[in-house]
């Protein structure tokens, strides 16, 4: 009997834990098809600690990284493995891209954790989460199902988990990137290696009840194991709300923002919002504009990131508010094929690149 | 009081905003420098304003005390779970004079924002900034380097309003003879 092909996402797929992580997923027969997720380039330094080798150094890691997974298992035939490279953050990416069976984080920011955390619950996809932590030789684990009453990331996020997510902000050294967690490739490849049989277990199906809303620490400084089951927070942040998602043939080079409002009655995309005034804190450059800030914006002229000034960005567009640009294309403003648009009355849709 | 212009799909959300609203308008009521209104544009937003003393500088260059100071505050639909505080805050006053505000810009700012900072630590914030209790001491980052170096020059002058945001009780009791 053929058995059903999985689809798998691995964001931060080309770090200390994605990059050992991927050949162990490639060998696996249940996975047909692998999206590789991942903005950064390897750098020499990347070669202590991450499964590299000399010639991938300036490469974009996702690229390395499938050109790896394509010399243990080429795409072709049946057995054939699929491999999707995108070179952006797991924030940027369409998320009717991220549709699959399973979707695995090997970050190491908070901050587009919890992306992917709303991204796993909004599509109903299970997702597994794993962490290192260098200085302790701690490996950790998490899955989660989406459901209303399922745990999820954020139900167990206090008001400390919050403000030591990621911020850039204008004065003080702000910083996007999450911090090094000094993790030795060993350490890497072990959180690797029991993420890829959580992975298994998860894609085999019967464990995931076992399995969904645990936490496994395996502390190898001192031998030891930590299982801790997690439960649903009433008083989450988070709306633990799954979409139902429908199909929408519509091209966004050709469908104006004036049509896709004239059917969807408002416009918005969660996870981002539309900037209609970036301005540059450096040098005070500006431009006007109706574009989802998407990846962000730098400044043209000193490249600091160009920020939406109070209010000058809007979370949903509406007939009345977009005025002069209805006759922009969807593309024109930033949106791609793949991407999920949410109109009145939280109806979803996924634009999906017609033939 | 509640204002249904908060009204969301996200119950917890829903509670947070009628709560900084009542919250926000306690502290403007037992306040002698803040005025808080919601203003009617959209975003709803809060619109503070200030009648504490601060700085501005005028067309000619000269710096002068001023004492009305507004500022307009977004919390959007996400605010709990992740903050950008570039976008939630506007200057609407021109011309303040601070190492925390730039020239040309509505910008204002008051460093890391955790998600779901309420609105009473924000107004104490820009309460703090504004009459220079607190300000940004490094030029490197400033949104104004040359009030950064002004203010290193003038430290002695600060805080520009010693008064406290929230009116003290006086507690004039008469003793008995």
């Amino acid at each position: 009997m053929q058995t059903e092909r999985k689809h798998v996402v691995v964001a931060g797929a080309g770090g200390n834990t994605g990059s050992h992580l991927l050949p162990h997923l490639a060998r696996m027969p249940g996975i047909g098809r692998l999206t590789l997720v991942d903005p950064e380039f390897y750098e020499p330094g990347n070669l202590a600690v991450q499964n590299i080798d000399r010639v991938d150094v300036g490469q974009p890691k996702v690229e390395a990284q499938a050109e790896k997974l394509r010399r243990i298992r080429p795409g072709l035939g049946e057995s054939g493995l699929d491999v999707v490279a995108l070179q952006q953050r797991i924030e940027d990416v369409p998320r009717g891209l991220l549709k699959s069976d399973l979707i695995v984080s090997c970050l190491d920011s908070r901050a587009a954790r919890q992306h992917v955390n709303e991204i796993a619950w909004r599509l109903g996809v299970p997702w597994a989460d794993c962490g290192v932590l260098g200085s302790q030789n701690l490996v950790r684990v998490n899955a989660y199902l989406p459901g209303q009453d399922a745990p999820c990331l954020e139900c167990s996020w206090g008001s400390d988990q919050y403000s030591a997510l990621e911020q850039e902000y204008l004065c003080g050294a702000g910083s996007g990137a999450g911090f090094p967690t000094m993790a030795s490739s060993a350490l890497g490849g072990l959180a690797a290696s029991l993420m890829a049989i959580e992975i298994a277990k998860l894609l085999h199906g019967e464990a995931v009840e076992s399995m969904a809303g645990r936490q496994v620490i395996l502390d190898a400084e001192h031998h030891a194991v930590q299982v801790t089951a997690e439960r649903r927070n009433p008083w989450c942040r988070f709306d633990h709300r799954t979409w139902q998602i429908e199909a929408w043939a519509c091209r966004p080079d050709s469908t104006t923002v004036g049509t896709a409002l004239n059917t969807l009655g408002s416009l918005q995309v969660e996870g981002h919002r539309f900037a209609c005034e970036l301005t540059c804190p450096g040098c005070g450059h500006r431009e006007e504009s109706l574009r989802l800030n998407r990846p962000l914006v730098r400044c043209p002229r000193c490249d600091r990131r160009m920020v939406t000034t109070g209010f000058g960005s809007l979370e949903r567009l509406e007939p009345e508010l977009v005025g002069k640009y209805s006759h922009l294309t969807l593309a024109q403003i930033g949106l791609r094929a793949g991407d999920i648009v949410s109109g009145g009355n939280w109806h979803h849709r996924v634009l999906e690149a017609a033939a | 009081m509640s204002d249904n212009r908060f009204s969301s799909t996200d119950p917890v959300y829903e509670r947070f905003m009628q709560r900084q609203l009542q919250e926000g308008m306690e502290l403007a009521r037992s306040s002698d420098l803040l005025r808080l209104h919601l203003s009617p544009m959209t975003p709803p937003h809060f619109v503070a304003e200030f009648l504490c003393n601060g700085l501005i500088r005028d067309g000619a260059g000269e710096i002068n005390q001023a004492s009305d100071f507004r500022v307009g505050i977004w919390f959007p639909p996400d605010y709990l779970r992740r903050a950008d505080p570039f976008e939630m805050l506007r200057l609407f006053t021109p011309g303040v004079w601070h190492p925390n505000v730039s020239r040309e810009l509505p910008l204002i700012c008051i460093g890391r924002l955790t998600p779901g900072t309420t609105l009473v630590d924000i107004l104490y914030q820009l309460f703090d900034i504004l009459t220079f209790q607190k300000y940004n001491p490094r030029e490197n980052d400033s949104l104004n380097k040359t009030a950064c170096a002004w203010a290193r020059e003038n430290a002695q002058k600060f805080p520009i309003d010693r008064r406290p945001l929230k009116r003290r009780p006086l507690n004039l009791e008469v003793q008995p003879l």
